[in-house]
């Protein structure tokens, strides 16, 4: 296929531009001005259209493919949500009025949605609020680990590092360091877990506290989650859940009351946006009642009169993270898909997301080397290191291509030689599913 | 997936071959990395 500049015939176009009345040179700057003309191609209108639409047809999208990507995930995105987010009352409010005088009147639904939707977190995580400012899932564990810093800062603690496991997301360590924390690494155990030994042996009193995905990258819920928690307290640790696969136990276990004192959750994975091109994102954290001071400012506060404002007064915070109030058409979609599905819908997710990569797992396992012994959580790890004559987990990925499938995960998570990761999804049909595996 | 698992002990070239029905086939990531092409050179179109 050609690209749009092949296509270019000088003097061509689609759209003929009236001249304007005012010279460019009326109002801008000479030194300012293009001496040359842009190179741009020379496309008649229906060239551009054509040329565009072929260029589409070549995607793979999950509107038309299946996609068992797993981890950083492409989840069902319903079009309402879609809707919602594009009303023109939402998507056209300038973000500056609710900080105007009054403005917080001008913009009650504006900051409805944003006040309901942090409840509606709190609710669904057990933490006591929520702010919803970070604009993605790494924001979001730098924010925490900025409130963590300010916690122990607070308190006097002398603590001087993070302790995060193995199979943990590499932005996990990153924003422990960014935050002026040394990373411990620990292990998994043959069974996917956190090796709890080796954890208890790094465990000390200067443990500001332990970064832990759960269920982690492996698709494995560590059954001695509530003993780990325990430990950290102990030592006057925080911990933190890093909620990338929270799409596994929505409405089945609050992380609050597990007893993680911080969480963050991507509502691009969990939350309906669609997710996998790179962003937007947004990454919400959540904290428990003793953290609640250091939550970033502004904060949408609820008046005895039921007036919505923006409050600044808290001396506490650790200040703004992000310009206005997060990623809001995006904060839009989720506000929309948790309405939609309610608490049953939303446990329902869940569930079926942990059935269908079981279904996965068990027709898969004769033939690659699954991670999990038993069952697994929303995804599936297995090692493509059965493959015979020198054919490669790559080489998997790109035979997928040419039955009709996007291939899944590969390489990933690093302590897996070989990794094939995929993720069943919660939406899909069983025939999808079937299909993948035969 | 059972079906590229049994082509790898079968018929190993075909799997190494793929993708053969996609509008870009294999690329050779490593040339590709090398010999960066980031902006179109009219000069160095192909038509």
């Amino acid at each position: 296929m050609k690209l749009i500049y092949e296509l270019s015939s000088k003097g061509r176009g689609g759209v003929r531009v009236p001249e304007d009345r005012i010279s460019e040179s009326d109002v801008i700057p000479s030194n300012l001005l293009r001496a040359v003309p842009a190179d741009l191609p020379e496309v008649s209108e229906s060239e551009v259209i054509r040329h565009y639409t072929r260029l589409s047809r070549l995607n793979y999208s999950v509107d038309t493919h299946f996609y068992p990507l797993g981890s950083c995930t492409m989840k069902h995105n319903p079009r309402a949500c879609e809707a919602a987010a594009a009303l023109p009352d939402l998507c056209e409010t300038h973000p500056l009025w609710p900080q105007l005088r009054h403005g917080g009147l001008l913009t009650a639904g504006f900051l409805q949605i944003l006040y309901s939707l942090e409840r509606m977190l709190s609710e669904v995580t057990g933490l006591a609020e929520f702010t919803l400012q970070p604009m993605a899932g790494s924001h979001g564990e730098l924010t925490a680990v900025m409130m963590m810093a300010a916690y122990h800062r607070e308190r006097g603690n002398k603590k001087t590092h993070i302790i995060i496991p193995d199979s943990a997301h590499g932005t996990n360590p990153a924003s422990a360091a960014l935050g002026g924390y040394g990373v411990v690494t620990i292990p998994s155990d043959s069974s996917g877990d956190m090796d709890i030994e080796k954890f208890k042996a790094a465990l000390n009193e200067e443990t500001a506290g332990v970064m832990l995905t759960l269920p982690s990258t492996l698709g494995v819920f560590n059954p001695r989650v509530k003993e780990i928690i325990q430990a950290v307290h102990e030592v006057d640790g925080l911990m933190y859940y890093d909620g990338a696969n929270f799409n596994a136990i929505m409405g089945r276990i609050k992380p609050g009351e597990l007893g993680f004192d911080l969480c963050h959750l991507n509502l691009h994975k969990s939350f309906s946006t669609p997710h996998g091109g790179g962003g937007p994102g947004t990454g919400p954290v959540g904290v428990c009642e003793k953290l609640r001071p250091y939550l970033p400012i502004s904060r949408i506060a609820k008046t005895k009169d039921g007036i919505y404002t923006l409050d600044y007064d808290f001396p506490k915070s650790i200040g703004y993270i992000a310009p206005f109030y997060g990623n809001f058409a995006l904060l839009v979609r989720a506000y929309a898909y948790l309405l939609m599905l309610g608490r049953d819908g939303l446990r329902a997710t869940s569930d079926r997301a942990v059935l269908n990569a079981n279904y996965v797992q068990e027709k898969l396992r004769p033939y690659f080397s699954a991670v999990t012994k038993g069952r697994c959580m929303h995804e599936c790890v297995f090692s493509g290191k059965t493959l015979a004559n020198g054919v490669h987990t790559l080489d998997l990925a790109k035979a997928l291509l040419d039955r009709g499938y996007h291939a899944p995960t590969i390489y990933f998570p690093l302590n897996v030689p070989e990794a094939i990761m995929i993720e069943g999804k919660r939406k899909r049909v069983k025939l999808s599913i079937s299909s993948v595996r035969t | 997936m059972i079906d590229i698992f049994e082509l790898s002990k079968t018929n190993p070239d075909a799997v190494h071959a793929a993708p053969v029905t996609t509008p870009v086939g294999r690329l050779d990531e490593v040339a590709a990395a090398k010999n960066m092409e980031l902006t179109f050179i009219p000069s160095a179109s192909k038509e």
